[in-house]
């Protein structure tokens, strides 16, 4: 029973408490590139889930045998692998998703939630716990890009996953879903979600 | 320390080994089927540019479109303009009176957004539509004394955009009135 709640925990921690965007700050170079579009961010983050789960997986199974000193390398290699089958695989079966992530997913490889959570948690724990920390992590990465694409999207294309939206297609604020854009909803976002937490927290 | 050293060495090879295996593997799998997706992406595309056009043959610089009745339709001919991020690959459809019938780009580098919209069905319809209504469109953003409008924000891409329909009016000039003359008796 308490293994199972801890499992739990494993998942839903990545969505809100140790969100990777938002709290741990982490992978924010894809963050601010693919957020300008909805559509983008939701293939983005499913593939990075991807590749977190299959990633944490092999990195918890080969824990224990892993030499210290090529630990990192060892690591980037099983990344490397698991995001260029993706690749391939998307480019097979998925042209459509290939045709607007085409240039992003090789870059998966350097996006650093992965290696994060491989150092930070696969590495010290069970396979089984290291997949739900995948899977949750992925999904806590993948709602974080699509909060902040819907505001850059919505607000700097007047358009949601491709479609025009009235009143906001009129007169776009193109700043958004430039690089600029793309820090200010991220700063916004940080601070709400504090105020947030910390409500409570500092009253007399 | 050399036990140590062997060990560390021989897991990294382990490790490499599986990954090139898995690789391979992959890329067997998957090759026949991304060789057919491209192959499929480019046919409607061509056909696309050129909707006159039921079969295609590729000479040169030229791809050559023919008609149900196997007399000529057009051309389709790529270009590889210089965009804001890279290279823009587009294709470029002319009939045989060097009229535009149609632009396709197949890959792009272009902001998300902003130059990326070179690939769109809004910016397409109103390049065809004004270059429709103006016998001898001067293919140039408006903003350097075209008739072209740019995009708004993208003013490289739509640079771009005219530059290579320039340069495919040239290659058309050089290459294709060549070949109707010479196959001219036939249609």
């Amino acid at each position: 029973m308490k293994n199972n709640t801890n499992l739990l925990n494993e998942l839903t921690k990545g969505i809100w408490k140790e969100n990777p965007i938002f709290v741990i700050s982490l992978g924010l170079c894809p963050t601010i590139a693919v957020t300008s579009s909805m559509t983008n961010a939701i293939g983005m983050g499913l593939a990075s889930m991807f590749v977190l789960v299959c990633s944490n997986l092999i990195i918890s199974l080969i824990r224990n045998i892993v030499p210290n000193a090529v630990r990192i390398p060892s690591f980037i290699v099983v990344i490397a692998t698991f995001v260029t089958i993706l690749d391939k695989l998307v480019q097979a079966y998925m042209p459509a998703l290939s045709a607007s992530l085409g240039i992003f997913i090789p870059l998966i490889v350097v996006n650093c939630i992965i290696l994060g959570r491989a150092e930070a948690f696969a590495c010290k724990n069970s396979p089984i716990a290291s997949i739900f920390d995948g899977i949750g992590m992925g999904l806590g990465f993948t709602i974080a890009l699509s909060l902040i694409a819907f505001f850059r999207e919505l607000l700097g294309d007047g358009a949601l996953l491709g479609y025009k939206i009235p009143f906001f297609a009129d007169a776009p604020a193109l700043i958004m879903i430039m690089p600029p854009g793309g820090f200010i909803v991220f700063g916004l976002l940080i601070a709400l979600k504090r105020n947030y937490d910390l409500k409570g927290k500092f009253t007399k | 320390m050399p036990k140590q050293m062997l060990k560390t060495a021989l897991f990294l090879f382990i490790v490499s080994s599986v990954s090139g295996l898995l690789l391979a593997l992959t890329e067997q799998i998957t090759a026949p089927a991304i060789i057919a997706i491209n192959e499929k992406i480019e046919m409607q595309a061509r056909s696309q540019v050129l909707p006159q056009a039921k079969t295609f043959k590729t000479e040169n610089q030229l791809t050559i479109g023919y008609k149900e009745d196997n007399s000529l339709a057009g051309f389709v001919i790529a270009v590889k303009p210089k965009g804001y991020a890279a290279e823009l690959n587009m294709l470029v459809g002319l009939n045989l009176n060097g009229k535009i019938t149609g632009t396709k780009i197949l890959a792009h580098s272009e902001t998300p957004g902003l130059g990326a919209k070179i690939t769109g069905e809004e910016f397409h319809n109103k390049f065809m539509k004004s270059i429709e209504k103006n016998e001898k469109p001067n293919f140039k953003v408006t903003k350097d004394g075209g008739d072209i409008d740019a995009i708004t924000a993208a003013t490289i891409t739509s640079r771009a955009f005219c530059d290579g329909i320039n340069e495919a009016k040239k290659i058309y000039d050089e290459n294709a009135l060549k070949f109707i003359t010479s196959a001219g008796g036939k249609s």
